[in-house]
């Protein structure tokens, strides 16, 4: 469902920008950059895949490597940052899994079989959806969760959070809508 | 639930704030059912429903939240970090093992080339001269003078206004192509790789080639940008010039 806005198409470019300083050779500011705005997805992505916290870390670790490596093949043209990302973290993720510490746990059934393409895509959007709850305000991201996860109606969540039911109910409204921009910013067509 | 508390709030014509609550299943029944009257005939409510209902269906597959291992930033880039060295160095030894097989070429050539030399008597022959510009226009240009000798073509190339490569990110490589290559049919011989100073110059670059570039009719010099050490020609070209036999 994307929805290419100008929004995205800025993100698009300066993440490329980011990418074509990585492959002049600057493994500083830029690294950390993209760092800061995937890592936590890769993580989930490859904790998903290898079951396994520390196998992710370590999937982590080398996705960044590569990136590092292959940041002079990346294409603009062909795909955004994230989608050459992901790509690389599933490829450490599959060799990750073949290395002797991850066959003991495979062994110990507590790996999963390679993920089929429309499961890593499913996983993919849940990771971005979860991204995008993350990236809203606090306090409305707050009363959002306590609905939605808690199943606490906003009479509830008010005696919750000490706070007057108004407050509730614009924080809640405010919040959904917040959540459909920043889908939006993803590429979801909400 | 009056229409001034929320205009007030949320402006006029927005819907009322309970649209969230609803699509969220978060209203107390009272509300509720309330709600679900005033929905009926507002069109505004309606257009908000309609609009948060797929945030909500969304909300249903996100990931549960993950928190990133703590220093798991560090690690990474000391990874990278340690990574870009080992590159460097790798690409430093390379640069000796080049450096060596050149002299190696060299002495053998100088053999090669005296054994011949008095053998034949043969003086060096004609030359060739190849001026090269960048194929989409701008400011790298190059030239190269090529010299037949009696242990073959001697090709001096000089190259100024190419951008610097960084170490480990790949290097130039000069060639010499066939009028008959094609992309599906690659017809071309390496003559040499070799970087740019920081000032995207490079003089009298030496080099060396078996192809008898003045029986070549319709030879050409390209350069390259290669990403890596594969002996293949897979970067663009820079730089591009028909060889042409000296005036």
């Amino acid at each position: 469902m994307p929805m290419r806005d100008e929004d995205g198409h800025d993100l698009a470019r300066e993440e490329a920008a980011l990418v074509a300083r990585i492959a002049a050779g600057d493994h500083g500011m830029p690294v950390a950059e993209l760092y800061r705005r995937y890592a936590g997805r890769i993580y989930g992505f490859t904790l998903r895949l290898l079951r396994d916290p520390g196998l992710a870390e370590e999937a982590v670790q080398e996705t960044f490597v590569r990136l590092w490596r292959s940041a002079g093949r990346f294409d603009p043209d062909r795909g955004t940052v994230g989608a050459f990302l992901f790509v690389m973290a599933r490829s450490v993720a599959a060799d990750v899994r073949k290395r002797p510490s991850a066959q003991i746990l495979a062994a110990a059934g507590e790996i999963e079989l390679p993920a089929v393409e429309d499961d890593v895509d499913r996983l993919m959007e849940s990771l971005v959806v979860r991204e995008a709850l993350d990236s809203i305000g606090a306090p409305q991201r707050d009363v959002l969760s306590l609905a939605f996860d808690q199943g606490m109606t906003q009479t509830e969540i008010a005696e919750r959070l000490a706070i007057p039911l108004g407050t509730v109910k614009t924080r809640m409204y405010h919040g959904l809508r917040s959540l459909r921009v920043a889908l939006q910013k993803r590429a979801f067509d909400v | 639930m009056s229409e001034s508390h929320w205009s007030d709030e949320l402006g006029p014509g927005a819907a009322h704030p309970d649209a969230a609550g609803w699509v969220l299943g978060a209203l107390s029944p009272a509300d509720a059912e309330e709600f679900a009257r005033h929905l009926q005939t507002c069109l505004p409510c309606q257009d908000a429903v309609r609009d948060l209902q797929p945030v909500r269906a969304l909300m249903e597959g996100a990931a549960p939240p993950v928190d990133l291992p703590p220093g798991l930033q560090a690690r990474t880039l000391r990874a990278v970090e340690a990574a870009a060295a080992e590159d460097a160095l790798r690409r430093r030894r390379r640069g000796w093992l080049r450096a060596l097989a050149a002299v190696a070429a060299a002495m053998l050539v100088l053999v090669a080339g005296g054994v011949t030399w008095t053998l034949s008597g043969r003086q060096s022959g004609p030359t060739v001269t190849i001026a090269m510009s960048a194929p989409g226009g701008g400011p790298a240009t190059g030239r190269a003078v090529g010299q037949d000798t009696p242990h073959g073509w001697s090709v001096q190339l000089s190259v100024s206004g190419l951008p610097p490569i960084p170490e480990g990110q790949g290097h130039y490589e000069c060639w010499y192509v066939a009028p008959s290559d094609t992309p599906a049919h690659p017809h071309a011989v390496s003559a040499g790789s070799f970087e740019v100073q920081s000032d995207g110059s490079a003089s009298d670059v030496r080099m060396w080639t078996v192809v008898d570039l003045q029986q070549q009719k319709g030879t050409r010099m390209i350069v390259t940008r290669e990403p890596d050490d594969d002996p293949a020609r897979t970067g663009p070209v820079v730089l591009t010039g028909p060889v042409q036999a000296a005036a």
